[in-house]
């Protein structure tokens, strides 16, 4: 069997130019999602096409506006886990190679040498040889081992993990199960994000600064079967299931409870409003019937509770059928008998959930890649020979310095070395 | 005087008392007086002090760090870069030039500051985090970092080929600028990787994804693959000092854009914070 095909696989992947096409495809990759919409609307997609034509070709060839699906993106990052893997093998090797204290046959190559004369200090030819910073060899296959781990965790991420939000109200339940969560957004060999036990929202509390700022934003919960366990979460503060986790973000505003007769059939339900163009926290939409319902409400300034009064206006086409302000318990007549009857108003804030077994190793990657740049550079390997031989009624001292990397920056350590070497007696 | 008015006044003291620090600095490099750079350097620790000073009281009386707006960014990012740089100069005198980049610069970044809206911003509840000290802290250093391999990389261009500047003669030689150079480039590698791997335990803990290809994110990315390219350049094909700085130069101008320019102008999750 010939290995040929494999060693010239294995020589490109390990070549100067690969590696450096793989670093630059990605950072380009990286810059084309910052310039492109990723996944647009086909709306916005037929618009470039009319408005930029070639442009939208260029976009669709090379599937600009999907980078991160798209095969030479996908080929790319395949290729740089391969080099990297490679690599880092290259580098573990090498280094148990090369931790034992090297001969003196290491020094020919050496930036730093200088010979000294001085009184003689002892018999015979002496040959000591120093290694300082020697974990500093540690650094680049620390640091690159480091980026092999991050890549397998950020595809594993792509493939297992699972993200989901919804919007929850005082008052409501997630329940447990799949179907809790309104937006899921699932890699290919995930299982959808659903938690284990019910979780209900009690309590919304927004905590503000004296100009009105928000300063932070807890949820009293419970959770289990009822009545459950009291427990609270907040910005930053995740509820924790284990491999699931659920976060408050800081999207919050009033939901109205409503409840809607004589337009169709009767129907109620819950309507989010948010902070809108007019300033103040806005719903609009169809109801059941084609009727549309439009509820304002006052944004006040470091409100710890929702506004209490909600305008409402009822609409079919460009017909005003009722409009007026209604406090909970109020109802709005619609001509023709039925009402819009607000029940109750209370704080809705979006959600979000996420199942990711990538986090972990994510992290210790990123510590094993900070741990090696901080020994790449923070620590460089300097060996150093000083051999001493008789010469008259003096010795010749012969001193070098071979510093791993960034010979220069030690010239100042050479020069003492020296020194310290000339004043020996 | 309100307490804006003082602020305001002791940053315009600091940028008078660097320039007149570059003035000396640029008569002890150019006329080959380097006795003088002793005075500039004195006069650029005085310049910190009112710097530090409009910081510190800012800080005190607007309760959080100074990381939110652009005014706030610039001048601290400024003062850590200034007070590094000095800590080197005081260390290796012999690079006084380096001086002439950074001093002007970080006056450049101070101007752009007491120049853009300083109108006091609370921070929301997802910036409170340990995390984002961490992330703020490591992106000053980086910058400071950089901007002193920038001034490495300067020196390196301007001796360039057939440059026959006699004060240029007093500058360390080029392979030592060059050592140095890549030298900060690692430190503020090194401190950039820390930025990028705060921000995304602080994402994982807010938002629930470590990485979410928000082009904020993304743009910290490019900067670092960028540095990373330029060591990966040297070592595998062994550039020369002056293509090693121009590589540098280049990833400098994508490291301030994707630190200073974009998270200002770019729609993104990050981008309401930094208004
Ligand atoms: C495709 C993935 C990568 C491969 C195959 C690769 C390969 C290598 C190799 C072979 C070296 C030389 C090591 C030595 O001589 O011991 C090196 C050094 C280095 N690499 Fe990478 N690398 C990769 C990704 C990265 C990335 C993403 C970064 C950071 C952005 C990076 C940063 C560095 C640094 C800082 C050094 C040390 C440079 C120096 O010693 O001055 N590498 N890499």
């Amino acid at each position: 069997m010939s290995f040929a095909p494999a060693a010239r696989l294995k020589r490109f992947l390990r070549s100067p130019w690969t590696i450096t096409v793989e670093l630059l495809g990605i950072a380009l990759a990286g810059f084309a999602t910052t310039i492109v919409e990723q996944h647009p609307t086909d709306l916005v997609r037929q618009r470039l096409a009319e408005d930029w034509p070639f442009l939208a070709r260029v976009i669709r060839v090379l599937a600009l506006d999907r980078v991160f699906t798209a095969p030479w993106f996908l080929a790319i990052v395949a290729l740089a886990a391969c080099s990297l893997a490679i690599v880092c093998w290259e580098q573990w090797t090498r280094l148990f190679r090369e931790w034992k204290v090297p001969g003196e046959a290491w020094f020919r190559a050496a930036p730093y040498r200088q010979v000294i004369t001085r009184p003689r200090t002892g018999e015979g030819r002496r040959v000591e040889i120093a290694i300082r910073g020697r974990i500093g060899a540690l650094g680049s296959p620390l640091f690159h081992l480091g980026l092999l781990v991050c890549a397998v965790a950020g595809v594993g991420r792509m493939l297992v993990a699972a993200d989901a939000s919804r919007e929850l109200w005082e008052g409501g339940v997630v329940a447990a199960g799949p179907s809790a969560f309104e937006t899921q957004d699932l890699g290919p060999l995930a299982r959808p994000v659903e938690l284990p036990e019910p979780v209900r929202l009690v309590r919304l509390q927004p905590r503000y600064y004296p100009s009105g700022g928000l300063l932070e934003l807890d949820a009293a919960l419970r959770v289990g079967p009822d009545p459950g366990r009291a427990t609270t979460m907040g910005v930053n503060d995740p509820l924790d299931f284990g491999a699931t986790r659920v976060y408050l973000s800081q999207a919050f505003g009033p939901a109205a409870v409503v409840s809607l007769s004589g337009v169709a059939e009767p129907s109620s339900g819950v309507m989010m409003l948010s902070f809108g163009p007019s300033g103040d926290y806005e719903w609009a939409g169809t109801v059941p019937g084609g009727a549309e319902v439009r509820l304002r409400a006052p944004l006040e300034r470091a409100a710890a509770r929702p506004p209490e009064v909600v305008e409402a206006r009822v609409m079919r086409g460009d017909a005003l059928l009722a409009a007026g302000r209604l406090a909970p318990g109020g109802a709005l007549e619609l001509p023709g008998g039925g009402a819009l009857v607000l029940r109750d108003v209370r704080w809705w804030v979006r959600i979000l959930a996420s199942r990711d077994p990538t986090a972990w190793p994510m992290f210790v990657g990123f510590g094993m890649a900070i741990l090696g740049v901080v020994l790449l550079f923070g620590l460089v390997r300097v060996d150093t020979l000083v051999v001493a031989e008789p010469d008259g009624e003096g010795e010749q001292v012969t001193v070098a310095m071979r510093p791993q990397r960034l010979a220069p920056v030690f010239a100042d350590r050479f020069a003492r070395l020296v020194e310290r070497e000339s004043a020996r007696r | 005087m309100t307490r804006f008015a003082v602020e305001v006044t002791l940053l315009w003291v600091a940028v008078g008392l660097y320039g007149i620090a570059t003035a000396v600095f640029a008569n002890a490099v150019l006329f080959g007086h380097p006795e003088r750079a002793r005075w500039a350097r004195w006069l650029t620790l005085a310049g910190l002090v009112p710097h530090g000073a409009a910081i510190l009281i800012r800080w005190v009386a607007i309760g959080h760090g100074p990381y939110l707006l652009k005014y706030e960014v610039l001048a601290s990012n400024s003062w850590l870069a200034v007070a590094v740089a000095l800590a080197f100069l005081w260390r290796k005198p012999a690079w006084s030039a380096a001086a002439l980049v950074v001093l002007p610069l970080s006056i450049l970044a101070m101007g752009f500051g007491l120049f853009s809206n300083a109108e006091v911003k609370e921070i929301p509840p997802t910036l409170r985090s340990v995390w984002l000290m961490f992330h703020i802290t490591f992106a000053k250093l980086s910058a400071a970092s950089f901007l002193l391999s920038l001034a490495a990389a300067a020196l390196v261009l301007l001796r360039g080929r057939g440059t026959r500047w006699a004060w240029l003669e007093k500058v360390p030689p080029t392979e030592t600028l060059d050592a140095y150079e890549v030298r900060f480039i690692g430190f503020g590698f090194l401190f950039w990787t820390i930025t990028i791997a705060a921000g995304s335990i602080w994402a994982h803990q807010s938002w629930g994804r470590y990485w979410g290809w928000d082009p904020i994110e993304t743009w910290s990315l490019i900067a670092w693959l960028a540095y990373g390219s330029v060591l990966h350049a040297r070592l595998f094909f062994r550039l020369k000092p002056r293509a090693t700085a121009i590589a540098s130069v280049s990833a400098f101008v994508v490291f301030i854009l994707a630190l200073l320019i974009l998270p200002f102008l770019m729609p993104s999750i990050h981008a309401a914070y930094f208004q």
